[in-house]
């Protein structure tokens, strides 16, 4: 017979044994983020731009150059100190000097060289970003060039995301490199007292070059995969910053959490049958027009996302192709919706909107005003991440998309242009084709601003697609800890994110 | 026996009224209540879903963006959700999706395990091993698990994640219609010859439908309560049912996205899943106990006291008899209230050191009798009137702890089968040890030696380790001498045997009634033999007592009962002897059989069996005295009946 | 008894032999290709069948089942679809969150399930009997998530007793992990207790017919040795085998009540793997799924065996 405590005994260690423990560090001086995004990689060069990006890889990699919270398309200096255009088609780096990676090796030009033709060769999810790039060039020890096939406005702040990030070179072939960073970071990531898809800690590098983390403040990020358990854990202390949907920000603004927000991913419906193939009505700018007016965005915003949102007509904000004329532009009008209709010659219209499970209750509403007018949307709930997919099937008229609320160039190719990857029926838009094309090969800012606020205002006032509303990405924080958080482009900017002085010493 | 089946040997609550078996059914089921409100309550839901949406005040999907997440209140009865639309409508609309998710899964399931399952249990051989592989498989693996793995391939929504359930589920109907095909089939191959050139699939199929409907309808209940909550909890974590559908798995999922503003969300689908579970559940079990025609509910306990007429005549009985009976009537507490006799007026002794067989078929209230001495009745039954004295004491009014001071000391019982009245549990001479520890006040140490001592006495060979065997290590014949011994442990004045070889091969009878014999004769106990062996009363008893249908027919010195037989249903036994019948019911000298308790005729409770039987049979009928010793209940008493010896 | 041990752990290899093979050959079905996610909508042919070479997605399915296997019995589960990470290591640092809701479910259910069915069942059709039966019923039509959602509120979110979230190891803080799991293991509890009470007070009522419990009361022995000695341990034995099926319950409970409180366990891992079609992932979630049910199994076997003589003693 065996002994009972013989069969605990492993069970015990299995119960205890994976989780690491981890030494107690005096926790109000640590920066703890509750995020439901998982890591991916730690391979920037295998890396998507997404959120996992922006949460993990921005800790333990510099950039080329850096991403600037007030304008995409201007970056900040990174381990480039300045660069310059030497002509439409090359571009020279000034590197900083002194700068060391995580297992010692120096960062210097050949290494910056190395790194962005190692990028080019992986040629991962993002390389279609920067495929401008024909070579490289190192010049000497700290300057470097890249040379382009064509000008190319959107390098440099394409070279902020997961393509401009640097690893050292001893790492390169390092097949574990995903889940152990080599970077030059603020941060060093600890893999041993860390759990994947968990918690994982980073702790300060004592000589980082820069002040990306001035308080020094070591850092954790914990993966709750539910927005409601992140508002759980920041409520109880787990975390002292967390990434929250709409629903959850009130009841963090309620217990005193202070909120930062930013308009980052509009919703609306896109219409993919603008020739009116399979619903005729459709290719009546009128009948999508008044698809604009029929909904009441405020109403939506207040209820559905806590005023956590922005009421707009428009794809843009804070970049080019915005325009605060556009914001109003669809004023809810159920009247002029019919009217619009009426002129139109449709009496009742009644197509099929495939959505996403998630996005369900915003379509629901838009359902329910669009009834008002007469107009009869059946909701299919189609799998995550497979609309693109669909499109492409030309089964649906419309699709509901969802894309940043920056980047003008890269929606052009993806959404509207003629032969964008979301224009199944290839749509022919020669305005807005010769527009886009314009501003994409201009360095001319001015050109480029132009161009846009053109573009973009046919999109909307021609109803290329119907935007409903500009959701906003929120953190709630504890504002006695932190300091200097700002929300980016996806998440908050945990560089240069400060925690204040005195505040939990002994 | 068990001690239903004691009951039985009287009779059965089956037999208790004559009822067809559809009538029982429907009664047992009725008599749950909470089943029958579980019943009217399942079959108003499917209404719910269907018509339900016409006596709506709110249109289901009727949004009202000015009043998201609001409370109960006489325009919201249950509130509204995140886009101001009604919970009640919303929870209605859910009820259809949520039941034709669950109807989709199960019948998955019955589709996909039923005929599968009958298939492999009639073909037998590898196809039915292989498929037994893969089910066992199935349920090795998590059952949610299975079903989060079918979804990856099929995608979620409410259809795919029901066939997965279904999958899931299936295996219980695979193995119901599985087991239920191997018995039948194993019935048919006894007949196979005589069935020949039909096709045996069918035949297996029309057998299996009706014995499995019942377990099949149970299982289908089970089922959709199983699926119900399976789909609730897979639509809560976004893999079920996709919103903007609707089941109540998905109201959940959602109200918890608002259970910081609005708790309440949660509270009216949840109770919706737990009110249909509940009531699939409990409609399954009403179906369950009224198929298996046990009643769950026993009738209430009886408090032992008697009414009767005999206590006021202490009488400290025949000095000359360890135990002696006096007009017994034991009574049995039906489940609709009344009380049933079972044995009449019964009286008769044993003589010290003397051996008294108590004779008669199943049902004639012997072994009632046994257990009405022993204290052992069932909580339902109790002696009504009449005494018991035994050694002195009367034990139809002592306590249970006095009892137990008599009980295993100064009476020991053996039974029928010793395999089942050993206890599985424990070493045989443990079993020894604990009596005779109780009453004898020894150290446990001294129990055993003296309880090895006792089996290597009642012929265990190698005792001393054959004691740490446990019951199942013994044979029959085995198992009844440590059935002995432990009767024997306190050398008891009386020892009471129920049949006590009957479930024993014939030639071990004869060693386990020679070492009865040879212990009487050492220790002079006396003895009460139960059987409806006359052969083995004709070897061991002094004194017969033959009973019919609870009443002492026949007494006397066994060669007076034996070889003058004056009782009709006496002389039957007799005849019927050579062949030994009389425990198959089946008399070939006396037609027909015992009846119920219920149906026993006034007068002579033998007479629409007796040959002999005249219009005065149906008047009661006394105890007539021919010879001193000798005691017949019988008009024809005078003279031995059948006159065919 | 070591024999026993030994054959049955020898009867379940072919057992684990067709739950791998079933769970590999399905997986292999998923429809789409995880390379679309992998490499994203605009990704060129050439690096569609490298990723497919690395992953080993050209070679036929008996090929990819055999390497599979050949590695998963040297313990190697494979890697992640998306990164290095091995599913043994993503499997360890999950389990033992859900292990964990599954033991500390069990452990309600054993303390206030099998009590309450005892007293039950000794008391056969009394109001404590009628009483305990209708809470056992109404226990098992709960939903587990549903009572873990109705504990949060008020414990975890109004009077904070307990946190909302977060698992703590048991050997890091022994107090703190009773605290992490408590709400959810009560959660788990209420129906494994229901479903335990009304299986012991049906066990209790079964033994308390049988032979040998008449043959206890003729030997007199006093009631209370009758039922605690000689009625107990044998409905003890069928119980034990009622505790191995609700563990398999228990664990599916796990996974849905551990989303409502956020912990990163076995239901997360299998979930997560599901939405972004980790196929190497959900594989490793399964088989180790199947080997702790199929482990569970085994000591209920083995616990079996301790308490019926007749399975240790042939």
């Amino acid at each position: 017979m065996l002994p009972l405590r013989s069969l605990l005994l492993p069970l015990a260690m299995l119960l205890a044994g994976c989780s690491p423990p981890h030494n107690p560090q005096i926790d109000e001086h640590v920066i703890k983020l509750a995020t439901g995004t998982p890591l991916q990689t730690f391979d920037p060069h295998l890396a998507d731009s997404g959120s996992s990006f922006s949460t993990y890889l921005t800790l333990v990699y510099d950039g080329l150059v850096e991403a600037n919270p007030d304008s995409h398309w201007r970056p900040l200096p990174g381990l480039a100190r300045t660069w310059r255009w030497l002509n439409e088609t090359t571009i020279e780096f000034e590197l900083i000097q002194g700068v060391t990676f995580t297992d010692g090796a120096p960062f210097d030009a050949n290494v910056a060289k190395a790194n962005i033709d190692r990028m080019l060769k992986l040629a991962g999810p993002r390389v279609n970003t920067v495929a401008t790039i024909k070579e490289t060039e190192v010049i000497d020890n700290f300057t470097f060039r890249i040379h382009l096939h064509r000008t190319d406005p959107t390098l440099l702040g394409n070279l902020t995301g997961p393509t401009g990030m640097m690893i050292s070179p001893a790492a390169f072939e390092d097949e574990s490199l995903d889940l152990r960073p080599v970077g030059s970071g603020p941060w060093r990531y600890d893999a041993a007292n860390s759990t994947l898809g968990d918690v994982h800690r980073f702790v300060p590098r004592e000589n980082y070059h820069g002040d990306a983390n001035p308080s020094g403040a070591p850092l954790q990020i914990h993966v709750l995969e539910n927005a409601r358990a992140r508002l759980n854990a920041l409520i109880s202390g787990q975390v002292n910053i967390a990434i929250l949907s709409a629903v959850e920000a009130g009841p963090a603004k309620d217990r005193g959490f202070a909120i930062q927000r930013r308009a980052n991913r509009w919703y609306g419906i896109t219409y993919l049958d603008r020739r009116g193939e399979l619903v005729p009505e459709l290719a009546d700018p009128r009948v999508r027009r008044a698809i604009g007016f029929a909904i009441d965005r405020k109403a939506i915003t207040d209820a559905v996302f806590f005023g956590y949102a922005k009421p707009t007509g428009q794809p843009m904000f804070d970049d080019l192709g915005q325009d605060p004329e556009l914001d109003t532009y669809y004023r809810y009008d159920p009247d002029h919706a019919r009217r619009l209709l009426q002129s139109a010659g449709v009496e009742r219209l009644s197509f099929v909107v495939p959505i996403i499970s998630t996005d369900s209750p915003l379509y629901e509403a838009v359902q329910h005003y669009l009834r008002q007018v007469g107009i009869d949307i059946r909701l299919e709930v189609v799998e995550r991440g497979s609309l693109g997919a669909l499109a492409r099937t030309r089964t649906y008229p419309v699709n509901t998309l969802t894309y940043p609320t920056f980047g003008p160039d890269s929606r052009h190719p993806a959404i509207w242009g003629t032969n964008a990857v979301f224009n199944p029926f290839n749509v022919h838009g020669p305005r807005i084709d010769a527009l886009a094309e314009e501003a994409g090969t201009s360095l001319d800012e001015a050109l480029r601003a132009r161009n846009y606020r053109d573009y973009y205002h046919i999109i909307v006032k021609d109803a290329y697609s119907t935007v409903i509303l500009q959701l906003e990405d929120l953190v709630a924080y504890d504002a006695d800890v932190l300091d200097k958080v700002r929300i980016g482009y996806v998440t908050p900017i945990l560089r240069h994110m400060t925690v204040k002085q005195g505040v939990g010493s002994p | 026996m068990s001690i239903v089946r004691l009951v039985d040997d009287v009779a059965t609550y089956d037999d208790v009224s004559p009822l067809t078996a559809q009538q029982r059914f429907t009664r047992t089921f009725l008599q749950h209540r909470l089943s029958v409100i579980s019943a009217a309550y399942l079959l108003l839901l499917p209404m719910v879903a269907l018509f339900g949406e016409y006596f709506l005040v709110h249109d289901p999907i009727e949004v009202d963006l000015a009043h998201v997440l609001e409370g109960p209140s006489a325009e919201h009865l249950l509130g509204t959700d995140h886009l101001g639309r009604s919970t009640l409508s919303r929870l209605v609309v859910a009820t259809g999706v949520a039941l034709k998710a669950a109807a989709l899964a199960v019948g998955i399931a019955i589709v996909l395990g039923a005929p599968l399952g009958l298939l492999s249990g009639y073909f037998g051989g590898w196809w039915d091993r292989t498929a037994m592989r893969i089910v066992e498989a199935i349920i090795a693996l998590p059952g949610l698990l299975v079903a989060i793995a079918i979804l990856a391939i099929l995608g979620p929504s409410l259809t795919n994640a029901m066939i997965a359930l279904g999958l899931a589920i299936s295996t219980a109907f695979f193995r119901l219609m599985r087991g239920a095909a191997i018995e039948v089939k194993e019935e048919l191959y006894i007949d196979a010859a005589r069935v020949s050139g039909a096709s045996t699939l069918r035949i297996v199929f029309r057998h299996v439908l009706p014995n499995v409907t019942g377990p099949l309808t149970v299982q289908t209940t089970l089922a959709f309560s199983q699926v119900l909550l399976a789909e609730a909890g897979l639509s809560f974590i976004g893999l079920g049912v996709q919103p903007p559908e609707a089941s109540w798995g998905v109201m959940l999922s959602v109200a918890q996205n608002y259970i910081y503003q609005h708790p309440f969300m949660a509270v009216p689908p949840g109770i919706m899943i737990m009110l249909t579970v509940l009531a699939f559940n409990l409609f399954g079990d009403g179906l369950r106990d009224a198929l298996a025609r046990v009643d769950t509910s026993p009738p209430a306990p009886v408090r032992k006291t008697k009414t009767g007429r005999t206590s006021s005549t202490p009488n400290e009985g025949n000095r000359t008899s360890v135990l002696s009976i006096e007009n017994l009537h034991v009574q049995f507490r039906q489940p609709a209230g009344e009380d049933l006799e079972v044995v009449t007026d019964v009286s008769f002794s044993v003589p010290a050191g003397r051996t008294v067989g108590l004779v008669g078929e199943s049902g004639c209230g012997k072994s009632v009798t046994a257990m009405a001495i022993m204290g052992l009745l069932p909580d339902n039954g109790h002696a009504s009137d009449g005494v018991i004295y035994f050694a002195g004491r009367e034990l139809t009014s002592l306590s249970e702890t006095a009892l137990n001071q008599i009980r295993g000391e100064e009476i020991g019982m053996i039974f029928q089968g010793p395999m089942s009245s050993l206890n599985p549990a424990f070493t045989v001479k443990n079993q020894i040890a604990e009596t005779i520890c109780r009453h004898k006040g020894i150290t446990w140490r001294d129990a055993e030696k003296r309880a090895i001592a006792l089996l290597e006495r009642v012929g265990i060979p190698d005792a001393n380790a054959r004691a740490n065997d446990y019951p199942h290590q013994f044979s029959g014949g085995m198992a009844q001498r440590v059935m002995i011994a432990i009767a024997l442990s306190c050398e008891p004045r009386l020892l009471i045997a129920d049949e006590p070889t009957t479930a024993l091969d014939v030639t071990i009878q004869g060693q386990v009634l020679d070492l009865l014999t040879s212990l009487q004769q050492e220790r002079g106990m006396s003895i009460l033999l139960i059987t409806h062996d006359l052969g083995v009363v004709a070897d061991m008893c002094d004194e017969a007592v033959v009973m019919y249908a609870g009443q002492v027919v026949e007494q006397g010195p066994v060669n007076d009962v034996l070889l003058e037989a004056r009782h009709p249903y006496t002389a039957g036994l007799l005849a019927s002897m050579p062949r030994n019948e009389v425990r198959s019911g089946k008399l070939p000298q006396i037609p027909g059989r015992v009846p119920p308790a219920w149906a026993w005729p006034a007068g002579c409770r033998f007479h629409p069996r007796c040959p002999h039987a005249t219009e005065r049979c149906k008047l009661p009928i006394d105890l007539q005295q021919p010879d001193p010793h000798h005691q017949v209940r019988c008009i024809l008493a005078g003279k031995p009946p059948g006159g065919n010896h | 008894m070591t024999k026993l041990i030994v054959s049955r752990i020898a009867g379940l290899v072919p057992m684990l032999l067709v739950v791998s093979f079933l769970t590999f050959g399905m997986l292999h079905m998923v429809p789409g290709d995880v390379r679309d996610r992998i490499l994203g909508t605009e990704a060129t042919a050439a690096q569609y069948e490298a990723l497919g070479e690395k992953l080993g997605l050209n070679d036929p399915f008996l090929v990819q089942y055999g390497r599979w296997l050949w590695r998963a019995l040297q313990g190697d589960l494979g890697t992640s679809a998306y990164n290095s990470r091995k599913v043994t290591d993503a499997v360890m640092d999950t389990l033992p969150v859900t292990l964990s809701l599954t033991i500390g479910g069990m452990f309600i259910g054993i303390v206030i399930g099998v009590p309450s069915g005892i007293l039950a069942g000794l008391n056969r059709g009394s109001t404590i009997d009628r009483v305990a039966v209708l809470i056992a019923t109404v226990g098992q039509a709960l939903p587990n998530f549903w009572v873990a959602m109705l504990l949060i509120v008020p414990l975890a979110l109004w009077w904070r007793i307990f946190p909302a979230t977060g698992f703590v190891s048991p050997l890091e803080n022994f107090s703190g992990w009773i605290m992490s799991i408590a709400l959810a293991s009560t959660a788990l509890g209420t129906s494994a207790s229901a479903a335990l009470a009304r299986q012991t007070r049906g066990a209790i009522i079964d033994v308390l017919q049988r032979d040998y419990i008449r043959t206890a009361r003729a030997k007199g022995l006093p009631r209370r040795l009758v039922t605690f000695k000689h009625a107990l341990k044998n409905a003890a034995i069928p119980l034990i085998t009622t505790i191995g099926f609700q563990v398999n319950g228990l664990l599916g409970g796990a996974l849905i009540v551990e989303q409502v409180f956020g912990l990163n366990g076995f239901g997360n891992l299998a979930i997560e793997s599901v939405r972004t079609q980790n196929i190497p992932m959900m594989q490793g979630v399964v088989i180790m799924g199947a080997l702790v049910i199929v482990a569970v199994n085994l000591v209920v076997d083995i616990m079996y065996g301790y308490v019926n003589p007749k399975v240790r003693t042939s």
